[in-house]
Order: C-alpha cells, then sequence, then structure tokens
C-alpha cells in the first residue's frame, strides 16, 4: 500500500488507495482491469478467463504476464509475513499511518504482529 | 517448465531450481514429507474469511501425529495465513520444531508462487517431481536471533523484514527468495519509477495491494 502511494507520486498518477482494499479503479492505467484479474486470480473461478483477456487487451502479453508473477510473488510474500509474524518495517510506518484508519486495515488480524497498529 | 512464454531474465531459472529440489530431503524434512506437504498446499484452495473451512481445527486434531500435522499446516500456510498468531506457532514450534515449521512456509510459499502464475496465466500446472531418499540433515541455519516475529530469523538483516522472515528455513528460504528477486524486485526495490518493464510500479503495487487485501496481510 505504502510503495503504491509512493511510486504514484513519483510518476503523478493521482491514486485512489482505497482501490487496494475495496476494488474498483484505483486511477493508475487499466487499473480497474488489474484489480478485477488481481481479484479473480484469488479466487481462481470462472471469471478469471475474463478479466485475463480484458487486462491483455489494455497491456499485451508481457504484461498480463508480469500481473501474473506480481500476483503470484505477493500471494507467497503474504504468507512469508504472516507465518513468521515479522513486524512492519520502521521505514514503512510513518506513510502507513496516514492512510491506515482511513482504509480499516488496522482490523485485519495480523496487524496485531505490528505494534501499535491493531484495532482488534 | 512454463512451456513458451517469454518471462522478465531469471524467472524461469529460479522456478527451476525451485522444483529441483522440492522432492529432496533438507535441513528438517524428508523426500516424502516435502512431497505430502505439497500436495496438501495444492488442493487447498483460498477462501474468503466468511468460507473458511475450519483448517485450524483440523490442524488441533493433528496434534501428536507429525504425518498429519505437516499437510494440515501446509493447507493453512496455502489458505488461511492471516489465521496464523503467537500461540499457534509456539505450539507448532513445540510440536515440530520450529525450524521444521518454517521449512514447511518456505516450501509451501515456492509452492504457490509457481502454481498462482500458472493460474493465473492460464497454463497447466506442473508436476511435482518424485519423493527422493536420504534422511534431513537436522542443522539449523547460523545467525539466527529474535526480530520481534513469531520465529527467529537473521540477525542483524539490511532490507525489508519480508526478505528475511523465513531465513530460519535456511535453502528453501533461499530458493522462495530467488523467485522474490526475479519476479518483483530485480534489484529495483527502491527504485519508485520503473521504466523497463510492461507494468508500471503503480501498476505492479496496485497488484501487490490488492492481493495483500485479499489475503487480509497487514504488512
Amino acid at each position: 500500500m505504502t510503495l503504491l502511494g509512493a511510486s504514484s507520486a513519483a510518476t503523478d498518477d493521482e491514486v485512489r488507495l482505497a482501490a487496494a482494499v475495496d476494488g474498483g479503479d484505483a486511477g493508475v492505467g487499466h487499473g480497474g482491469e488489474l484489480a478485477a484479474f488481481a481479484e479473480a486470480s484469488w479466487r481462481r473461478d470462472e471469471t478469471l478467463e475474463t478479466a485475463r483477456e480484458a487486462l491483455r487487451a489494455g497491456v499485451g502479453d508481457d504484461g498480463v504476464t508480469e500481473a501474473s508473477l506480481t500476483v503470484a510473488i505477493f500471494r507467497s510474500l503474504n504468507l512469508g509475513a504472516d507465518a513468521s509474524g515479522i513486524p512492519l518495517d520502521e521505514s514503512f510506518s510513518g506513510p502507513t499511518r496516514g492512510f491506515v484508519d482511513t482504509l480499516g486495515i488496522d482490523q485485519f488480524a495480523t496487524a496485531r504482529n505490528s505494534p501499535g497498529f491493531s484495532r482488534t | 517448465m512454463f512451456g513458451e512464454l517469454t518471462l522478465p531474465a531469471g524467472v524461469a531459472e529460479a522456478a527451476a531450481e525451485a522444483w529441483a529440489n522440492l522432492g529432496r530431503p533438507s535441513r528438517q524434512l524428508t523426500g516424502t514429507e516435502r512431497i505430502s506437504i505439497l500436495d496438501a498446499a495444492r488442493s487447498a484452495t483460498p477462501r474468503p474469511v466468511w468460507d473458511r473451512e475450519g483448517g485450524l481445527d483440523a490442524l488441533r486434531s493433528a496434534r501428536g501425529d507429525r504425518a498429519a500435522v505437516l499437510p494440515a499446516l501446509a493447507a493453512i500456510f496455502a489458505t488461511e495465513a492471516s489465521l496464523i498468531d503467537a500461540e499457534l506457532v509456539s505450539d507448532m514450534a513445540d510440536e515440530i520444531g520450529d525450524t521444521t515449521y518454517a521449512e514447511t512456509a518456505a516450501l509451501v510459499a515456492q509452492l504457490i508462487t509457481i502454481d498462482q502464475f500458472c493460474v493465473s496465466q492460464g497454463i497447466d500446472l506442473v508436476p511435482f517431481p518424485q519423493a527422493e531418499p536420504g534422511d534431513p540433515s537436522g542443522e539449523r541455519p547460523d545467525g539466527m536471533g529474535d526480530a520481534g516475529g513469531h520465529i527467529q530469523m537473521t540477525v542483524p538483516f539490511l532490507g525489508p523484514n519480508v526478505a528475511r522472515s523465513l531465513s530460519l528455513a535456511g535453502e528453501d528460504h533461499l530458493r522462495w527468495r530467488g523467485l522474490v528477486l526475479s519476479m518483483y524486485s530485480r534489484d529495483a526495490f527502491d527504485e519508485m519509477v520503473w521504466s523497463d518493464r510492461a507494468l508500471t510500479r503503480p501498476q505492479v503495487e496496485l497488484l501487490a495491494a490488492r492481493t495483500s487485501s485479499l489475503n487480509e496481510c497487514f504488512y
């Protein structure tokens, strides 16, 4: 989330961070298609093929491959973070405090791994 | 391994390295145990919070039987990792050892990376290799210490915590890190503008953030 905000600022994109939590278009190029692809990939249901082809129409074959790589590696990065219980890095804490309440991610059970962030 | 797909440099090599070692005895697990873990992880499907199957109950029921605990734990890693807390990890450390816990997590991490890529791309999953004979070495990685998480990890460490999260798993952690480096960061983690990829950095980070939110991963 923090890196979405920071990279969008660096590229002058007007990003809507809430889209990362509630879906929809975040304001980056083909944001709606990217979010739909991430969701369908996670669900692994019959909507995935449609989402993949809609994304392909926007970003091409290499873009779909890059998206698939990203979704795949973040599934496992989430596992690594949750299984090990690592706290949020100091360098991410400041920016995260700016949106954690608004987005409600402090209600995730895994927020308890990062002292000072959990609402549960 | 992925047919005719054109992949970024290093991805195919990292995936092949991970896959070649899936069925080999490691520090804590036999080849047969590793394949049973992979089978359980592949069979499990991610579920939203309102539709979960009670994986923690299955794990509690398996206590006292290592052959049942390992696949039950693998299923949680693959589908409900956000349910893991310090108490569960402490119980697992007592049950199977903290290094076996970490190795199981790192093994599942490698599998779900490659399986999810295949699913997202719409290509066939790769068959598992055969379990290879031999005994685990039983060696604990050097340089582990308390870093504020549920398990020990490399200390001291420069870089984001997630990069050392499963370092207690030794070589399995390194192979997973190889996947992370080739598939995501590619020595450009600190650069906010990526101009040499098919997607921009904000597009990649949107995918990352949406996936993490679906997994209810605060980190």
